[in-house]
């Protein structure tokens, strides 16, 4: 009878509370809180550089300002740089998606100093986005279920979206920040078309930018445009309008040549570093035979010397960016001969996939730390406030290539029926959600193939966070539906909103 | 109690004479000669001017002396150090005068010892004991000196010293007249430059000044050396142009990359193959430093087991290096020093390209045999008919980037014959490098590995590609699994059949049940 009582209790008080926050406001709203405790509360949450930022940081007219940053490699997160003050010689050129953002957070920066530049800038103009972005998200996966289950959705997306390995990615020159939050916007924009929430010319421009702004963030990312250009098709004809089909397949094939043209435009220093370690740490490294795999690409069986071989190596017998490694070893392969190598070496693909999948459920690398030299922190320390999920992630996902097909078997066969029933009623817009998982999970597996291709097994755990996000985003779009009675369903999205 | 007293005593005596006999030395200091220490003060080390690199210039040049230089700045410059040295060489690169109550001027005026300045304008006391006098404003010269001359030196003044005693170093000669001005002048210990330039031809004109006043007997040698080899060098290309200088009596050196790892695999096997034919062609091989990453990971290397390792994987088949070749900034590094260079007492000093430094110091490692090096570049731009028949005063290698290509190789080896250079034999010198397992020495043309002669022939191996790179891990019960592995095959296959034979006789009876 109490229990009774207390249900009722309950219940009233959801549908109160859904009078004033909906599910969607409610996760954004914490999101929001926790992000800002994290990033803008001292100590300070961030990333270390790694030693990538350079590339970026001069590009974009920034400086190290800091007379001790060499010793903050790896170790301490630092939040000030210098902002040029006269001709910049490296040359201010955009060759990402990313210097868009950070060219905005100077200007915006350049309000309050003109001087410093400091990174908080750019996390606050982040999260703000990344909140909106979380709204549409949570929106697109709870409206018009009912409010319990949407409020439960909602607790469980702070849990994931609130998680400080991914916002700690806001306070940094990392590219990952922004993949992060286009491929949430990317993915929300789909599914609230998919459930016809706002307007479809609304959700088809986010979904464009986002897509476009993705695909250009870094230069792995270059088949994401593909991908999103081929299994995008779909959402050509959500709406009957010639006007709509013509703007958004028009939309897809620009998509397509800005995924090519970030494969086209990768700076050369870039390609030599993954280059390197593509053959040694993958091609070679997995070889019974280095010697013969060199022949087959045309080199020098010597370079077996290599075998194994990192750039990061303090010392070694060459300079990686030498003319010798530039005549006779860069220049005989590519991405696309070693993808043939390792389709025509199907056993040494499977133990670099093996390999790969090792990597493929962490967050947050584990090289870098997150707090600033004055915390007082050791080097390298990295927080654990509010990183439950990904915690529990890095130490519970089965870690082996298999299980990530088998991941992507079930989620296929979940969304299957409703696909299947779509097709039958010939409901165009409910056919758009198992293209959208399969879109997300393709990109996932590029982000694994790139990597392996790329770049070996070096920093696999940073090169995969393609993966880890999509794995993430999906994952979550499952429990979010089987949660709200929305998973395994043969009814059409029509007939959903008939119900 | 009276035992534990006398064990106190013990361990007092034990840590007293710990810190009373220090740590042996490296190879090269311990049982070498003492090297004279060489104090360079520089007021600028004129960066972004014509004088940037002439610092690093000098150092350079005064290895190949075999001194231990000591660079600072005239600003950092601690008061009284002047008085631990005996040598000194003022470099002023800046066009304004330093103030005159500086610690360093102050303790100049009472300095004794042996004094070179490289500047615009020498002090007073200076000019006085030289006798220098200004003869005109800046404008271009003639720089010659030797078999050199080099044409519209950009000269900032012109000097000249009439007083007895004084022996001028190279010439100076203002184009359109007949008055020549020497470019340096020494009187005793008191020595005078005005201008030193990096890659220029003042750099080998201020070693003419500096062999005398560092008072250097020994006659200087030419050598030559072949850089840029590497295992995946063209190494049939390697053999071919040892013969080729074999038989053209051309003694040269090898400067070859060192490989830290797979040291066991037939490419490595062929590269030290190779060496061993090189040698057998009066080669010699030098460990050249290994490239250092500019990367900021910080992996757990040790740059001395993996010097040590190479040497003696090196040794162990046979061929016998005798010495290092290393960017001049190596030897300004405890980092490199301690864990690079302690097995080589000879060492080849390049110019610095890329400059990077793990524990930079402003104090030199002074090495028994140290070559001071020039391309064969520098030598062609600066030799006034193409001959040079006299050495230079200190041991100079020349330096050659190997070729990648036959052609290239031809007009290398034509040059090198039809060339006047006398190339000395590396080997003639007495060389040592040591590892805790191996000491390898050279003397009069001999080699030695561990005290025996070591006998160098050696003949072209081929060297097969059969080699086992993975080792399979050691497997239980594999006949058992594999056995498992069919049953199971079996078992799920019999299992599906059966499912799907359900299916269908389900689907069957369904049909019939309601649609009939």
């Amino acid at each position: 009878m109490i229990k009774v009582r207390w249900i009722d209790r309950f219940g009233r008080g959801i549908a109160r509370l859904s009078r004033y926050v909906s599910p969607s406001l409610l996760a954004a709203s914490l999101v929001l809180v926790i992000t800002v405790i994290a990033l803008f509360v001292p100590p300070y949450i961030g990333m270390a550089d790694n030693g990538d930022y350079f590339r970026v940081l001069y590009s974009n007219g920034l400086y190290f300002n800091h007379p001790d940053y060499d010793s903050m490699y790896l170790g301490y997160f630092n939040k000030e740089f210098g902002i040029f003050q006269y001709f910049n010689e490296n040359g201010a050129t955009i060759t990402s998606s990313q210097s868009l953002l950070i060219r905005l957070s100077v200007w915006v920066n350049q309000w309050f100093n003109k001087h410093v530049f400091d990174i908080r800038v750019q996390g606050a103009l982040l999260t703000l986005l990344y909140t909106a972005a979380v709204y549409l998200f949570v929106e697109g996966l709870t409206w018009k279920m009912k409010p319990r289950y949407g409020y439960i959705v909602a607790v469980l997306a702070v849990f994931l979206f609130a998680d400080t390995a991914y916002t700690a990615f806001f306070n940094s020159f990392f590219s990952e920040s922004m993949v992060w939050i286009m491929l949430l916007y990317m993915f929300a924009s789909g599914l609230l078309l998919f459930r016809k929430r706002y307007s479809d010319y609304a959700m088809m421009a986010i979904f464009f930018i986002s897509a476009l702004l993705l695909t250009t963030s870094k230069q792995q990312n270059a088949p994401v445009g593909i991908i999103v250009a081929v299994m995008g098709i779909m959402l050509i004809f959500v709406r009957k309008q010639r006007s709509y089909r013509a703007m958004v397949a028009s939309s897809l094939a620009f998509l397509m040549l800005a995924g090519i043209a970030t494969y086209v435009l990768i700076p050369k220093e870039f390609v030599n570093i993954n280059k390197y370690h593509a053959m040694t740490r993958g091609v070679l490294m997995q070889s019974e035979d280095p010697e013969e795999t060199l022949k087959s690409f045309g080199i020098d069986r010597q370079y077996a010397v290599l075998n194994e071989s990192i750039y990061y190596e303090p010392y070694t017998t060459v300079d990686v960016n030498s003319r010798i490694l530039e005549d006779h070893f860069y220049n005989h392969y590519g991405f696309v001969s070693i993808l043939a190598y390792y389709i025509t070496h199907p056993a040494q693909a499977g133990k670099m996939m093996d390999l790969a999948a090792k990597n493929a459920f962490t967050i947050r690398p584990p090289a870098m730390g997150n707090y600033e030299k004055s915390a007082g922190k050791p080097f390298g320390a990295q927080t654990s406030f509010f990183s439950g999920y990904s915690e529990l992630k890095k130490a519970l996902a089965p870690k082996t290539f298999g299980f990530i097909i088998i991941w992507m078997l079930v989620v296929t066969g979940l969304y299957t029926p409703h696909f299947v029933a779509s097709v039958k009623a010939r409901d165009m817009r409910g056919m758009v959600r198992l293209p959208l998982v399969l879109m997300l999970m393709c990109m996932g597996l590029s982000g694994i193939f790139v990597s392996i291709i790329g770049a070996g097994d070096a920093d696999l755990s940073k090169h995969e966070f393609l993966f880890t996000a999509a794995f993430d985003l999906v994952t979550f779009t499952v429990v979010a539906d089987a949660i709200c009675r929305n998973l395994w369903q043969n009814r059409p999205a029509g007939a959903e909103d008939e119900s | 109690m009276r035992q534990s007293h006398r064990l106190y005593v013990a361990v007092l005596a034990l840590l007293i004479s710990i810190l009373a006999f220090p740590a042996p030395e490296p190879a090269h200091a311990a049982d070498g000669p003492a090297f004279p220490d060489v104090l360079i003060v520089y007021d600028s080390l004129g960066v972004g001017t014509e004088h940037e690199g002439n610092v690093e210039a000098l150092k350079r040049l005064l290895a190949a002396f075999r001194v231990r230089v000591t660079a600072e700045s005239i600003d950092s410059y601690t008061p009284g150090s002047l008085k631990g040295y005996s040598k000194l060489i003022e470099v002023q690169n800046r066009a304004e005068l330093m103030e005159e109550n500086h610690d360093f001027f102050a303790d100049l005026n009472s300095y004794q010892g042996d004094f070179l300045f490289i500047g615009e304008k020498p002090g007073a006391k200076l000019a006085r004991t030289l006798g220098l006098h200004a003869k005109t404003s800046p404008m271009a010269s003639d720089l010659s000196i030797g078999p050199f001359a080099e044409k519209y030196v950009n000269v900032p003044s012109l000097w000249d010293s009439s007083q007895a005693g004084v022996h001028r170093y190279g010439e100076l000669k203002v184009p359109g007249s007949d008055s020549t001005y020497p470019y340096g002048v020494r009187k005793g210990k008191y020595a005078y430059a005005p201008f030193l330039k990096k890659d220029a031809l003042s750099e080998v004109a201020l070693s003419y000044v500096l062999k005398d006043w560092l008072q250097e007997e020994r006659k200087g040698h030419f050598f030559l050396v072949f850089k840029e080899i590497y295992p995946f060098s063209d190494l049939e290309l390697l053999e071919r142009m040892s013969d080729e200088l074999f038989e053209a009596g051309i003694p040269f050196i090898v400067s070859v990359h060192p490989v830290f790892s797979n040291t066991d695999y037939p490419a490595m096997k062929r590269y030290i193959h190779t060496l061993k034919y090189v040698q057998s062609r009066n080669g010699t091989v030098l460990v050249e430093s290994p490239v250092v990453a500019s990367t900021i990971q910080d992996l757990d290397r040790s740059l001395h087991r993996q010097m040590e390792h190479f040497v003696d994987v090196l040794a162990q088949e046979g061929v016998l290096p005798l010495g290092m070749g290393a960017e001049m900034h190596w030897t300004y590094d405890e980092h490199y020093v301690s864990e690079g260079m302690p097995f080589f007492d000879s060492v080849i000093l390049y110019p610095d390209e890329h400059p990077i430094y793990k524990a930079k110091r402003n104090r030199s490692e002074a090495f028994r045999s140290s070559l001071y090096s020039v391309d064969q570049a520098y030598m062609q731009r600066y030799l006034a008919d193409g001959r040079l028949l006299e050495p230079l005063p200190m041991d100079t290698a020349i330096t050659v980037d190997f070729v990648q290509k036959e052609t290239e190789l031809d007009s290398l080896m034509d040059g090198l014959k039809n060339g006047w250079i006398i190339f000395d034999d590396y080997k003639r010198e007495a060389h040592r490098v040591k590892t805790a397992t191996n000491e390898i020495r050279s003397e009069s043309g001999t080699l030695t590995l561990n005290g025996s002669s070591a006998g160098i022939q050696a003949g072209h191996v081929e060297t097969s590609s059969d080699y086992v790179y993975k080792h399979q891990g050691k497997k239980s019960f594999e006949t058992w699994f594999t056995v498992q592995n069919k049953i199971f095959i079996v078992v799920i296959f019999v299992t599906l059949s059966v499912f799907f034979g359900f299916l269908i006789i389900g689907y069957r009876m369904y049909k019939r049940k309601f649609y009939k």
